[in-house]
């Protein structure tokens, strides 16, 4: 077993060994320095390694690889430390990922740690907020910062027992109101918080290990609330739900590595900039010849490696992806539904003809000059884009080619992103045939270093960790505790109970009865697995009282019912008194969420505001209440990069002055507010201390045991043995090690983290050979150079999603493998997992795995046992030991019966069922598994059902504005008259809908917004809450709005560099880069800036709805200025990462843009706003 | 003249920068920065997004961005830019060394040209007689400028911007080896540039550059096509003079010296001036 030191001494060996793989030299035979040109002088000809940087104890120094804090692609830096003292730091050679490179970010992250503007002391406000009205009244960006620089926080520093002691106090008095006006937890049907209405909202940063992000979670729930949510919201939140509806799963398909296998990429994004690593792979791929499609109003850094710049108007997107299946299906010959291809790919995700011809109709609509006029795109330009990409994807080329999307925010900010834009890229994949193998793939780039990881921890106000959704009624609860006495099938051996079948969400499952199941089902059942994990792993409950009478017991949950509020929408409830207090940890929503002056008194609003980061940010400017955090190589844990590789980061160095890691922070958080009173769990206000896990067989009640209840016991991290050794005194306090344990089983999707039989932590690999052909996945890793040894990834270490027969499509053949003492047949990835008999790793899904899988699986214990087979879970996660406690119902002479854990295995063999819960995959699970290309999103009919219905609306929206030349008035009408924006359409099918803010109203009629389906925007639309009535907040929805604004009408869209990320508190910061990238710009075509009158570097005026500010203009031809529906449009780019607190500062771009956000996930509209430019 | 002895073109260490490849990321940029412990100073916003926008005392390599318009493989002429990481490109018989007239500047047998920060005088002939307007002189008179990473690669290492680079632009090994890759991209049809320099930098440099044709044009934002001061050789000539100590020498070399700081003045400022212009929008 791994302890400390061992483990160190490993990594410092490779390190230093790797220091020195330089280049062999061929040893110099010119001996120039032998005498010395320069009389009486002596000739230096030899220098020491780190001489001319004063570095030259570098080799005493000790080298430990963190993963990279800045972009997902898990870059591997080493610190070589001295105490603590960072000597050097460089890419870490043994990485596959990143072979020893680094990016300028990376290169500069140890600037994060030894930074002269750290916060390191917690620190109480006590100077006044800004008001919210003279902040919401403000102008210009310039009036803004003067009214909030007025009212400074004048911190006090104080000890962290005084900041934590502060913070409960304050949280209990609104904590204490709040129950008196409420009652909660206590109503009539029982005992719950409503997660929604609780007046306290969370945010988690996506630069957090998973055990930070996941304890965010963990404590939301045990503080009541569903309010909580993390950074990935507001940058690919569209992309989880457009991809998860889809294809099962919201996580990009393949691993980085495969790029290099496409033969095709189209570029949506910008991942030179924005992920520089990835290139090292995308490079392989050109120089394999792969043709590059570069897709962006901006000449990025991306385009650098262009075959094909497409500068197009930014919301255009959807329309721009329907062109590709226009040219597929009727211009190309012969069309791809006439190849022999296409009909195993409409097998493989349930499309019928019937289908086929109604998603025919909706593409028939985007010929090439209608996407030219929607787009502004040349129309010669538009076929030379769709022959390139079709002509190279799967389906053309019978899977010798295959073509990637690649994307990021250039896609999911959008008003329609989830339900059109990324919708329509998921939908393009499946017909060209491009998912599922090497080479092929939607690759979304995920932003942040661990935004994967915090998703899937933390995913936000509808979900639970590892994405089950939160309870949403009482009847849920119901149902969930009849499934428990069912014994906690899977789907086919649960039977949904008769009272709920006709009750929503229950009236969704076609097939309720045992023995059938339906997606429906099959996603349920995996929900209730999710809740009950929840429970085993927390020591709370979730049913009834008693519990073996769930239709009429009272309703006991410790899981909070309701979704509550997001990233983006909860700014306005707070203006409205209903969020009263929020935590939020290393993250800087003052400059990243739309609409600074929504965010902004939003957060002066609060009551009180807890912020914990590295330097004071605009955020913190607002709190009660200032935390230092940790930096990233100061802790340790887990990262899960944009490709779902997990990998273990280490800790260098201990953190700087009293800061403190996050799981640290979240821990003792916990701990004073269950003191304080705060916390405070339904089921110990109802009396609950124990479960009594009861089967019912046959009308008879079995016993299988008595679970006691013991949330405290659950957040007890101290210590730890073997793996989970602490790795020093502030770990040895709070352990990530044994919260990764607890993850291991509290997710299903993260089972796999840990091995507990081995007691291994996979993520702790960094084996970099592929896999021999006899071991599992091995001819897939050979093959397709894939790094399988490296870290893990979920699910069950598959690294490209739905590769469910790439072997026998690509490779022409099926792979016999022997594993756990049986043979398999596969044929495709299928992943791996501990066998419950052997104890041995065994491919997991075989044949490969087909869309939705693993959500959908098999349960050897369903109506047997408890899940792990009722382990004492607190246990096996803090000590390692698997004490089985559970007992096992067997039939014995036709009579159910109940039996020890040693009697079960005695009789079956399932020695291991405790580490792996018996999962497996059969035909029934592949069945249903399949991906869907039918994914309606509102209720509603077909495309050619609700056409004539959809004709109606739009011609009555541009009837009542021309009545009231007014979109708001317009827009109430329709929905008076109709009962809904988009009447009886279900969006089964994307559609093109222009942003909220169209710059041409003949476009937004044709082809009106989505927006207004949601209620968030409706706010926005109607000015709510009362106190931004006539405030300048609102959206210019009809442009000409702006008429009266001087200047040049402009898209405006917002990107940042290589050099920045996100907020900038990360990048403004660090010194090296601050100095490449001193101040914010807008980047402007030369066209518009010659007819202005501006030279690159003078300053410009940019105005809209919201306001105006200055910038500085960067004049290029690489910036696009289209011709759009007949009329010239020039396209601006603002640079965003830019505000008022750190070391370089400058005007911040979401000042400018609107909070209207999508109409599924509330992601923001911040890629697609108008405004007018002038000369500043 | 002075005995400085230079190791042969294939001998020693030498670079290729295959710019096809180059992203622009400048983490080149900032590895130096770190390897050297270079400070950090406050810059401005450049206006053609070079930042700084040369070469500083605590910059020792800068990546350029030219703008360009090109014809794409796909057949559209459209608007580019080619990022161009520059630093001491390390001449073959480097003028600076010839120039400095302490011996401050030592060739390495590798072929590394540095500038001995304690020896030097401060003089600046180095700057001046560099073709690539390199050197730059710290607050303390010394001047400073890219060292090769000698100190890395006397120790079996890549220089730092070398290692750090993610789509491996740098080809690093010994010069024989580099020569034959830069022969074999020209084989290729991309133009190669600084195998045939003016006899001033010894012919060659040790850091060659290599693009495609079609976007070769933008090399000379930063890359001038004369490797060459056209003043620089009577102070060569006279050079040694000072070296042994003749005050005569020393004024006369003063005289050049103005002459030439005029000359070269403005020849920079009009060099500045035309890689500029190709950024859309100016004058
Ligand atoms: S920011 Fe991304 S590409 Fe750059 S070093 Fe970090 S992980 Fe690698
Ligand atoms: S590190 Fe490499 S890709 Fe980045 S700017 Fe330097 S040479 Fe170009
Ligand atoms: S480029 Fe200039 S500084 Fe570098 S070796 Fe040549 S002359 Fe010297």
């Amino acid at each position: 077993m791994a302890s400390k030191s061992s483990r160190r001494e490993f990594l410092k060996t490779t390190s230093l060994a790797a220091l020195a793989s330089g280049v062999a030299l061929s040893a110099p035979t010119a001996l120039a320095g032998s005498d010395s040109p320069v009389p009486f002088k002596k000739w230096k000809t030899q220098w020491k390694l780190g001489e001319i940087g004063n570095k030259m104890d570098i080799l005493k120094a000790e080298a430990t690889p963190a993963i990279c804090p800045y972009c997902s692609m898990g870059c591997s830096i080493d610190l070589l430390t001295i105490g603590d003292r960072i000597i050097h730091s460089r890419g870490s050679s043994d990485s596959y990922i990143n072979v020893g490179q680094l990016c300028p970010k990376g290169q500069a992250a140890f600037q994060l740690i030894e930074n002269e503007l750290r916060v390191l002391t917690p620190m109480i406000r006590t100077g006044p907020k800004p008001p919210v009205d003279e902040i919401l009244n403000a102008k210009t960006w310039d009036e803004l910062v003067n009214i909030v620089k007025k009212y400074p926080p004048n911190w006090r520093p104080v000890g962290w027992d005084e900041a934590f002691r502060y913070i409960a106090e304050r949280l209990k008095s609104i904590y204490d109101r709040h129950r008196a006006e409420t009652g909660a937890p206590r109503f009539e049907d029982g005992f719950y918080y409503r997660g929604n209405v609780t007046p306290l909202q969370m945010i988690g940063s996506s630069v957090m290990k998973n055990e930070e992000g996941y304890l965010d979670n963990k404590l939301a729930v045990f503080l009541g609330t569903n309010n909580f949510d993390s950074q990935y919201r507001k940058c690919h939140s569209s992309t989880v739900t457009a991809l998860a509806l889809t294809y099962g799963w919201g996580a990009e398909t393949a691993s980085i590595e495969d790029v290099a296998l496409s033969s095709v990429v189209m570029f949506f994004s910008n991942p030179a900039e924005a992920h520089p690593l990835s290139f090292y792979y995308f490079l392989q791929a050109k120089e394999r010849g792969a043709t590059f499609i570069v897709c962006d109003p901006r000449f990025s850094r991306t385009a650098t490696y262009a075959d094909l710049w497409v500068p197009f108007r930014s919301g255009a997107d959807t329309a721009l992806l329907y062109y590709l299946l226009y040219y597929a299906f009727f211009e190309r010959n012969p069309p791809i539904d006439q190849l022999a291809e296409f009909n195993d790919l409409m097998n493989r995700w349930n499309i019928t003809r019937e289908d086929l011809e109604d998603l025919k109709t909706v593409i028939r609509e985007y010929d090439v000059n209608t996407v030219s006029r929607i787009s502004g795109v040349p129309v010669e330009k538009l076929r030379k884009m769709a022959e390139l990409y079709v002509e190279n994807s799967g389906v053309t080329t019978n899977h010798r080619k295959h073509g990637i999307i690649q994307w990021a925010m250039g896609f999911t900010q959008h008003t329609n992103a989830s339900v059109n834009i990324i919708r329509n890229a998921a939908i393009v994949q499946m017909l060209l045939g491009n998912v599922g193998y090497p080479g092929g793939g939607t690759h979304p780039f995920r932003g942040h270093s661990n935004v994967q990881g915090v998703t899937d921890v933390q995913f936000g106000p509808g979900g639970l960790p590892g994405y089950p959704a939160v309870p949403k009624s009482t009847l849920e609860i119901r149902v969930y505790q009849d499934w428990k006495l069912q014994g906690m099938p899977d789907a086919w051996e649960w039977e949904v109970p008769q009272w709920a079948r006709d009750k929503p969400p229950f009236n969704a499952i076609k097939k309720p009865n045992k023995g059938e199941a339906d997606l429906a089902k099959a996603l349920r059942a995996w929900i209730f697995n999710g809740w009950r994990r929840m429970e085993l792993t927390w020591g709370i409950f979730v049913g009834t009282d008693p519990e073996t009478d769930p239709r009429n017991g009272r309703v006991i949950t410790d899981l909070p019912i309701g979704a509550g509020s997001s990233e983006t929408v909860w700014p306005r409830r707070a203006l409205d008194g209903e969020i009263k207090a929020a935590f939020i940890l290393g993250e800087n929503p003052a400059v990243t969420n739309p609409n600074a002056k929504i965010i902004w008194s939003g957060l002066a609003s609060l009551e009180l505001l807890v912020v914990a980061d590295l330097f004071e940010t605009e955020t913190a400017w607002f709190a009660d209440v200032l935390l230092p955090a940790a930096a990233w190589a100061e802790k340790e844990g887990v990262f899960t990069d944009g490709n779902r590789v997990l990998q273990w980061s280490y800790k260098a160095l201990e953190p700087k002055g009293l800061s403190r890691p996050d799981y640290w922070i979240y821990t003792k958080l916990f701990e004073y507010l269950r003191r304080a009173g705060v916390i405070i769990l339904p089921s110990e206000l109802a009396g609950k201390k124990v479960e009594k896990v009861r089967f019912v067989k046959r009308g008879k009640v079995l016993e299988i045991y008595d679970r006691a209840l013991d949330p405290d016991a659950s957040w007890n991290y101290r210590g730890g043995d073997g793996a989970a050794f602490p790795v020093s005194p502030v770990e040895a306090e709070v352990n990530p090690r044994l919260i990764a344990r607890e993850i291991n089983f509290a997710m299903l999707i993260y089972q796999g983290l840990w091995d507990p039989i081995r007691d291994e932590f996979t993520p702790e690999r960094r084996g970099v050979n592929l896999r021999e052909e006899h071991e599992i996945d091995g001819v897939f890793s050979k093959e397709f150079k894939i790094f399988k040894n490296w870290g893990c990834s979920w699910p069950k270490n598959v690294r490209l999603l739905y590769n469910l027969d790439s072997l026998k499509k690509v490779l022409g053949k099926t792979v016999k493998i022997v594993a756990a003492g049986r043979e398999w047949e596969v044929t495709g990835e299928t992943g791996e997992i501990l066998d419950e008999f052997t104890g041995e790793y065994r491919p997991f899904a075989v044949p490969g795995h087909n869309f939705f899988i693993p959500k959908i699986f098999r349960r050897r214990l369903s109506g047997v046992a408890d899940l792990f087979g009722g382990v004492d879970m607190n246990k096996l996660i803090k000590e390692g030991k698997a004490e089985v406690i559970g007992k096992f119902v067997i039939e014995e002479g036709g009579e159910p019966k109940a039996v020890s854990f040693e009697e079960f295995v005695a009789k079956t063999g399932m020695k291991y069922l405790w580490a792996n819960d018996t999962l497996y995959i059969d035909d029934k699970a592949q069945e249903i598994a399949k991906g869907l290309v039918k994914r309606p999103f509102f209720s509603g009919k077909s495309y050619r059902e609700a056409k004539a219905s959809i004709d109606a609306f739009k011609r009555r929206f541009r009837e009542a504005y021309n009545q009231t030349r007014d979109i708001a008035r317009a827009v109430e009408a329709v929905i008076d008259e109709f009962g809904r924006w988009y009447p009886d359409y279900n969006f089964q099918w994307p559609i093109h809908t222009e942003p909220v803010e169209a710059p041409d109203m003949e476009l937004q009629f044709e082809y009106p917004t989505i927006a207004w389906l949601h209620p968030h925007n409706l706010k926005v639309l109607f000015e709510q809450p009362d106190v931004v009535k006539t405030m300048p907040v609102g959206v210019a929805h009809d442009v000409s709005i702006l008429d009266a604004v001087e200047g040049e009408l402009v898209v405006m869209t917002s990107h940042r560099l290589t050099e920045t990320f996100h907020s900038g508190a990360m990048t403004r910061n660090v010194p090296y880069l601050a100095e490449m990238v001193p101040e914010p710009y807008v980047q402007i075509p030369t066209k518009l800036a010659n007819k202005i009158g501006v030279r690159s570097g003078d300053f410009v005026i940019l105005e809209t709805a919201r306001g105006s500010l200055r910038m500085r203009a960067f004049v290029t031809e690489g910036t696009a200025y289209l011709n759009v529906n007949g009329k010239e449009l020039p396209i601006v780019s603002l640079h965003w990462s830019f505000s008022f607190s750190g070391l370089v500062t400058g005007a911040q771009a979401n000042f400018l843009n609107p909070d209207v956000v999508d109409v599924k996930t509330t992601i923001q509209e911040s890629k697609a706003w108008v405004g007018k430019i002038r000369r500043g | 003249m002075v005995s400085l002895t230079f190791p042969r073109r294939d001998e020693g260490v030498a670079v290729l920068v295959r710019l096809d490849r180059c992203i622009g990321c400048r983490a080149c940029q900032v590895a130096c920065k770190e390897w050297n412990s270079l400070e950090y100073r406050p810059t401005e916003f450049s206006p053609t997004f070079t930042t700084p926008q040369d070469l500083e005392p605590n910059v020792w390599k800068v990546v350029f961005f030219g703008e360009i318009t090109r014809e794409y493989p796909t057949g559209f002429a459209d608007p580019y830019v080619q990022p161009i990481p520059f630093n001491c490109v390390h001449c073959q018989t480097a003028p600076c060394a010839r120039a400095c007239p302490v011996g401050a500047i030592k060739v390495s047998d590798e072929g590394a040209v540095v500038i001995e920060g304690r020896e030097c005088i401060g003089c600046g002939y180095c700057q001046e007689a560099c073709p690539y307007n390199v050197p730059r002189q710290r607050e303390d008179g010394t001047y400073t400028k890219c060292t090769f990473c000698v100190d890395r690669i006397q120790h079996g290492m890549e220089p730092a911007c070398v290692a750090v680079c993610p789509t491996e632009v740098f080809e690093f090994g010994p010069a024989s080896q580099v020569l034959a890759s830069a022969e074999a991209e020209r084989a290729a049809g991309k133009e190669v540039y600084g195998l045939n320099l003016d006899s001033y930098v010894g012919g060659s440099i040790r850091w060659v550059y290599s693009i495609s044709k079609d976007k070769a044009h933008a090399l000379k934002i930063r890359l001038p096509e004369k490797a060459t001061v056209p003043f620089n050789f009577l102070r060569e000539v006279l050079n040694p003079v000072i070296r042994y100590g003749a005050v005569l020498g020393a004024a006369l070399l003063a005289v050049i010296g103005v002459i030439h700081e005029v000359k070269y003045r403005k020849e920079r400022v009009k060099a500045l001036k035309e890689a500029t212009k190709e950024k859309g929008g100016k004058e």
